[in-house]
């Protein structure tokens, strides 16, 4: 089953007074349970695409259904909602709240959605140490390294136990070790716990690690490869 | 989302520029705090004003002749005054019912000669009210039984070149009766501080007076002294009760002063506008704090967005910093007016040599220049509400700038 069913999507920038295309009809179908990575140079369309499935965009043209809802029938509050209850994101860097520590970051999705404190202090210390970063619970974001706020970035992500998370760029400010060693938490955390990761990334070496790589260029989807696992 | 998220990240939002927050918290607090000492002074002086009005009417209801209000002619009196005091008195127990007559007239000495105000009273009673007889510089404070007696003002018995034990003749027309004159001695004479008062002013007991006046057992006003000014408007119905007589009017002293009343409404009016000016100014420093504590945010809030939080809990937030500011600030600010009042209120703020005399008249009545604050508590309670509004209205054009974002633009921000 799809949890994510883009349809001939186009997304236009209008710049003064020429248009860019940054998506020019991309159709994909992206399953329960799968882990994809979205491949590709810079500028070719990797970020609008996650934002326009994340709802945090508006396409120009064409139809996006997330965990079967239909987003272009959506209100911006009601996308909001679907954010905040069915999916996780992960931005490239800084992304994590300065003035609250990990685990008041890991959950804070869990605050707004207005759990009791004490499951989602117990439910964000199970996630953190799920991620490694077990003792490292009352650190702020200052107090971690690139590669422990991006394993926290992932925590927060992942603790509301969403349909789907999206990850933008997750290791482009990290070393080849550390971006490494985030890229197979994301793999394990797919395996171990069935959930679906979409990623962005323009680096070749992390392509190896997805089971399926969609190959954007210049807006439109050129390939779309699956491993046997 | 729940109230104690937003406290927390509101309160760790102004923790991170903790120099920027200091400063607005202390010019909210300055602003505050000077605000509470002006008021605590003008209060202080404005409740001596009323004291020194209720005193110089001798209560806070008095009994006149209908007319005497219109035009204070001496014959305008309160006839058989003696028994509407009683009958005032046996009715309100816990009050000081007093008679007074006030004549203009010429006061002559041998040597000279000047005109004054004289004032009879009842020397127990007036003494109960005012403090005329805490302030005899030389000689003593009226008997009852002495109906020769007369004290002057220090400035008066200068002028007149008396002393002690001197006579004095008291002389004046009262309606259309003929010229009157009696004689008294001198008995003490008192000092207040204000010249007009020193020189003008003599007072003897009422029964001489009486003599000098139409009707029988006249007054110029039979006046209610309350323990209490807040009991004044009940009172002042159930004096009304008691003296029908349509030929007299029973006021309260709001009524009787007028200008006193309007001096105070208009002296406060005049503060309140200039502190909402100075609050205006607070307010905009704080627009400008919370404005520059968006900004520098506007990415964190994007990532906020795109993991679900709405605008409205964003502004939610932005209004809470203002709000925990406003409270800081209104807690120190009250505290700061509070601690400055203090030494002021037993010491007095003594503005005597900036207006050269101890004392200055407004509306008629002698006010010292030796202010004595005194802490307003009604306005104590609505001063942190003041500044928390203040912080909050100000914070209202940040968070609806927030309300604005959109995420993807937010993200991508700097
Ligand atoms: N807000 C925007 N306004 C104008 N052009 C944009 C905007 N966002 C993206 N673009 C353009 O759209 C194209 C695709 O961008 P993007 O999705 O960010 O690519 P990628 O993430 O693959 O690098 C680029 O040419 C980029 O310049
Ligand atoms: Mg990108």
């Amino acid at each position: 089953m799809s949890i994510v069913s883009v349809r001939n999507l186009r997304r236009e920038y209008t710049q003064g007074a020429f248009t860019v295309h940054a998506l020019r009809g991309v159709d994909l179908d992206i399953a329960a349970g799968e882990f994809t990575a979205l491949m590709g140079p810079s500028g070719s369309g990797k970020t609008t695409l996650l934002n326009l499935i994340g709802g945090l965009d508006e396409p120009t043209a064409g139809e996006i259904t997330v965990d079967g809802q239909d987003l272009s029938r959506m209100k911006a509050g009601d996308r909001s909602e679907l954010r905040l209850r069915r999916l996780g994101f992960v931005f490239q860097s800084y992304n994590l709240i300065p003035v609250l520590s990990a685990v008041e970051n890991t959950e804070f999705v869990l605050m707004l959605r207005g759990e009791s404190a004490a499951n989602r202090r117990q439910r964000a210390m199970e996630t953190l140490a799920a991620v490694g970063l077990k003792g490292m619970e009352h650190r702020r974001p200052s107090e971690l390294s690139g590669g422990q706020q991006q394993r926290v970035a992932v925590a927060r992500a992942i603790a509301g136990e969403p349909a789907l998370v999206l990850a933008d760029e997750p290791t482009a400010n990290l070393d080849s070790t550390t971006g490494h060693e985030l890229i197979e938490l994301m793999q394990r955390l797919n395996r171990e716990r069935g959930l679906t990761f979409v990623f962005a990334t323009h680096d070749p070496k992390v392509m190896e690690a997805a089971r399926r790589v969609v190959r954007l260029e210049d807006g439109q989807i050129a390939s779309d490869e699956r491993k046997g696992s | 989302m729940n109230f104690g998220l937003l406290f927390t990240l509101a309160a760790r939002g102004l923790r991170r520029n903790r120099r920027r927050s200091l400063i607005t918290i202390a010019g909210i607090a300055f602003g505050l705090g000077l605000m509470s000492l002006s008021n605590n002074i003008g209060y202080g002086s404005h409740q001596d004003m009323v004291k020194s009005a209720v005193g110089l009417m001798a209560g806070h209801i008095v009994v006149q002749h209908a007319d005497y209000q219109d035009e204070p002619r001496a014959e305008r009196v309160v006839a058989n005054s003696g028994q509407i005091a009683s009958s005032l008195a046996a009715a309100m127990p816990e009050a000081t019912v007093l008679r007074r007559i006030n004549l203009e007239g010429l006061l002559l000495s041998p040597l000279s000669s000047t005109a004054v105000g004289l004032r009879a009273v009842q020397p127990e009673a007036e003494a109960m009210v005012i403090d005329l007889d805490d302030r005899i510089v030389e000689g003593e404070w009226l008997k009852a039984d002495d109906a020769d007696a007369i004290i002057l003002g220090q400035l008066l018995a200068e002028r007149l070149s008396v002393g002690l034990g001197d006579k004095v003749v008291f002389m004046s027309q009262v309606g259309d009766r003929d010229v009157d004159s009696r004689l008294f001695r001198v008995r003490g004479m008192f000092r207040t501080g204000s010249p007009e008062i020193d020189g003008m002013s003599a007072i003897v007991n009422l029964e001489p007076a009486q003599e000098l006046l139409p009707e029988t057992d006249p007054a110029t006003l039979v006046a209610v002294h309350l323990p209490d000014d807040r009991q004044t408007a009940d009172q002042t119905v159930l004096a009304r009760q008691l003296v029908p007589d349509p030929g007299l009017a029973v006021m309260a002293w709001q009524e009787a002063i007028p200008d006193i009343v309007a001096f105070v409404e208009l002296d406060s009016a005049y503060s309140d506008a200039m502190w909402l000016v100075l609050g205006v100014i607070v307010a905009l420093g704080v627009v400008n704090t919370v404005l520059m504590s968006v900004m520098e945010r506007v990415r964190e809030f994007g990532v906020m967005m795109a993991i679900g939080m709405k605008p409205r809990q964003l502004a939610a937030m932005v209004l809470m910093e203002g709000m925990v500011l406003g409270l800081i600030g209104a807690a120190i600010g009250l505290a700061l007016g509070t601690l400055a009042t203090w030494p002021l209120m037993h010491y007095g703020l003594d503005l005597s040599e900036m207006y050269g005399g101890e004392s200055i008249e407004a509306g008629g009545v002698p006010l010292s220049l030796v202010l004595y604050p005194e802490i307003d508590t009604a306005r104590l309670v609505v001063y942190p509400f003041i500044g928390v509004l203040f912080a909050v209205l100000a914070s209202l054009y940040p968070a609806w700038k927030v309300t604005g974002l959109q995420p993807v633009q937010a993200i991508r921000h700097q």
